[in-house]
């Protein structure tokens, strides 16, 4: 069963081609990355604010 | 008088009663003192006679007047000018395993000296030392101890380790550890110590640089500080733990990984993915951490994590991210905390780092059910590493999207021609693309290259990554599967944001090989509709744009002509007849770069050729004695470096072209010279004298 399963896999990736690029794929990718760089641009202002606040933690114990 | 040393065997309570009469610390504190009943546990990994009735077989020499060259200058700054006499000297403790020596050798080896093979067997038997600075109290100023065995860096460890040595009265003796000092309550508090640790587990730091414990407290207080006396230290904030990595020649990084709820699993990926990034390239990170017990908060503290271990069985993945990271099975962590001892455990459990000592034979030892939540790090890179963590991170993210992205393009679900998967396959390539396993660190390029000439590269060529010219600091991303390593990109860890970055991608395992091929494709053909959805107003997030910069890289000129006719070189030698007057002779050879109608081959004359810089062909003729006016192929060149080179006759109606030259062919295997030589034959000889019939001949074996 798992030989089979690799025969396959190996089957499918002998078959990863040139891809087709229709104009649905494009969107796909260009929404995804507007989306991908808007959460990573949130996300890193968190954390900016996270680490101003950090600054005055006095260590003490 | 007080005899220089002493030896016995191993017994806390000799090892607190010598503590209590150099530092006057009353010998029930020194017994109950937490850093004591870490060390003796600590040393029973060693320890085969667990009865604690019978001696022990680690052996304990204690070396008297030992002068510590930070506690000196701790006590010339700061206790010298107290009205009690604090003592310079301090007392150090080497500790043995396998009852190596007694006070009796001792004296033997110090009158008779020491042989070779005793020596080394001393070594072997080394555990390390500690050094007790005459203070009460908080008197341990340097600990120095090996580190257990199975902490070592394999596969499911990770610890930074530096060399250390002690000279016991001419007899040397080393050690891999990283120093762990307690704080003095007087120049460091806890942040202190952390730093001190720091600077001593640092790459960057000679040991010459390594600043004492005043020096950290003071160059964290910036120069119009208004606030309270710096002596006795009450803590330093992260904003001065910053500073002084800064006067140390580093630059500092604050990362707050707490931002959301207690134990949330956002922030234990923060927090383990930064540590493995950094700490697996040998870069220490010091940790603030919330101090608990049971419920209540103790306060806060900082310490120095040197490494880690991984659970293979664990995979904490963070729903922000769609793909699996090594650095999410790190399920403890290995630190120097100034309020236990070197090399402490933080175990990640129930959401909770618990703190305890990753030794079996001491299983029950217990800090009042201390817990730490960690708040933030603080990085202290060498200063042209400007590309941070989580910008390859979400490299690697971005492409693992693309690749999702181009199945998708082909997995249409209306089955029409374009599709060329099923459903069911495009499962099970999104499964295998969604297992793999990205190990991503920061390393030195010689690491990198240590590890590149021990692997097997599928591609590019093993000799063209060691020998090509990379950046200090490489982010290394490593990529496998259940059944091993698949790919590896390399990225710039010295370059801007807004630069390329990437550098390489190297194949290991032919399987994905279709998946670059088809990646690339992608990145020629749609690069400039990629490049003009992305109308950012600010910098990227990511580097794929590098990346597919790599991919839709044309050949230069002269990269061609280097997989033409091979890499120019200069000739290994010059004979005496080339010379003319300490200049090398030249024969005015002819350079064609095109056909030229006034060049002629004449029968009967030995000609010599090669192929130029320029990618030009250049020939003229052989000298065949002392007396005439030629020579070999440097007079062509006038010993300018060339990419292959040799001779021309004609033979039998035909002009016979061969590849000898001991000056320009001499490195090439059999394989490659015949390749450059058939294209010098098409694309030169060929092609500039079509009147010529010409045939290559075989390859000498010897040139």
């Amino acid at each position: 069963m798992q030989a089979s399963k690799t025969n396959q896999l190996d089957d499918v990736l002998s078959r990863f081609g040139n891809a087709q690029y229709s104009e649905s794929f494009w969107k796909a990718v260009n929404t995804s990355i507007r989306q991908e760089q808007e959460s990573f641009e949130r996300q890193e202002r968190e954390a900016a604010i996270a680490s101003q606040k950090q600054l005055r933690k006095q260590y003490t114990l | 008088m007080q005899s220089p040393y002493e030896a016995f065997p191993y017994s806390v309570d000799a090892l607190c009663l010598h503590i209590e009469r150099v530092t006057g610390t009353p010998f029930n504190q020194v017994r109950q003192k937490r850093q004591i009943n870490y060390l003796n546990n600590y040393l029973q990994y060693w320890e085969p006679n667990q009865d604690s009735t019978k001696p022990s077989h680690l052996r304990v020499l204690v070396e008297h007047g030992y002068v510590d060259q930070h506690y000196l200058e701790d006590h010339s700054q700061y206790f010298i000018r107290c009205f009690r006499q604090y003592p310079k000297e301090c007392i150090r403790f080497h500790f043995f395993e396998k009852e190596t020596i007694d006070s009796l050798q001792l004296r033997e080896f110090l009158s008779q000296g020491i042989s070779d093979e005793k020596q080394k067997k001393l070594n072997e038997a080394y555990l390390g030392f500690v050094v007790i600075r005459p203070i009460p109290c908080t008197f341990i100023a340097r600990a120095c101890l090996r580190p257990y065995e199975r902490l070592g860096n394999g596969n499911r460890s990770f610890l930074i380790q530096r060399a250390y040595e002690a000279n016991l009265y001419g007899i040397k003796l080393s050690i891999h550890s990283v120093a762990f000092q307690e704080q003095d309550r007087v120049l460091s508090a806890c942040a202190t110590s952390a730093l001190w640790t720091f600077f001593h587990a640092h790459k960057c730091i000679s040991y010459q640089q390594r600043p004492s414990a005043i020096t950290i407290t003071k160059s964290a207080y910036p120069e119009d500080s208004g606030m309270d006396a710096q002596f006795p230290n009450g803590g330093l904030t992260a904003e001065m733990m910053c500073r002084t990595i800064r006067m140390r020649g580093l630059e500092p990084r604050l990362i707050a990984t707490s931002r959301k709820s207690t134990g949330d699993i956002s922030d234990y990926s923060d927090l383990v993915e930064h540590i493995y990034a950094y700490c697996s390239g040998d870069q220490p990170v010091l940790m603030g951490v919330s101090v608990t017990e049971k419920t209540t908060p103790k306060g806060e503290h900082a310490v120095t994590i040197l490494g880690f271990g991984l659970d293979e069985t664990v995979q904490h993945n963070n729903p922000n991210h769609t793909f699996h990271l090594k650095a999410h099975r790190i399920s403890k962590l290995y630190i120097h905390d100034d309020r236990t001892g070197p090399f402490a455990r933080l175990k990640f459990k129930n959401n909770q780092w618990e703190l305890g000592i990753d030794n079996p034979v001491a299983a029950d030892i217990t800090f009042n059910e201390e817990s730490y939540q960690p708040a933030d790090l603080v990085l202290g890179l060498y200063h042209k590493i400007r590309i941070h963590y989580t910008r390859i991170r979400e490299t690697c993210s971005s492409f693992v999207r693309r690749i999702e992205n181009i199945i998708d393009d082909q997995s249409k679900d209306d089955q029409s021609e374009q599709s060329r998967y099923t459903p069911e396959e495009k499962d099970l390539l999104k499964k295998f693309i969604s297992d793999w396993e990205w190990d991503i660190s920061i390393q030195e390029v010689n690491a990198v290259k240590k590890r590149l000439l021990g692997s097997t590269i599928l591609s590019p060529s093993k000799e063209s990554c060691l020998t090509r010219c990379f950046p200090k600091y490489i982010w290394s991303s490593r990529v496998s599967d259940e059944k091993g390593l698949l790919f590896e990109f390399l990225f710039d860890a010295t370059d801007i944001p807004q630069g390329d970055v990437f550098l390489e991608t190297i194949l290991y395992d032919t399987k994905v090989r279709t998946i670059f091929d088809s990646f690339s494709d992608y990145c020629v053909k749609q690069r400039a509709h990629f490049r003009n959805q992305n109308d950012f107003e600010g910098v990227a997030r990511d580097h794929l744009w590098g990346m597919i910069a790599y991919y839709s890289h044309k050949k230069t000129y002269t990269e061609t002509l280097d997989g033409q006719f091979g890499m120019t070189k200069c000739p290994p030698y010059i004979k005496s007849r080339e010379r003319e007057q300490d200049t090398i002779r030249d024969q005015e050879a002819w350079v064609l770069y095109s056909t030229d109608p006034d060049v002629l081959l004449t029968q009967g004359i030995k000609y010599i050729w090669a192929i130029n810089q320029d990618g030009g062909l250049v020939f003229g003729q052989e000298s065949l004695n002392e007396l005439d006016d030629f020579g070999g192929h440097p007079t062509l060149t006038q010993g300018a470096p060339a990419r292959i080179a040799g001779e021309l006759e004609y033979k039998d109606g035909k002009w016979h072209i061969n590849s000898r030259s001991g000056r320009y062919s001499y490195s090439y295997s059999d394989e490659e010279r015949q390749l450059y030589l058939n294209n010098v034959k098409t694309k030169r000889f060929d092609l500039f004298f079509r009147q010529y019939d010409f045939v290559v001949d075989e390859p000498h074996p010897h040139i």
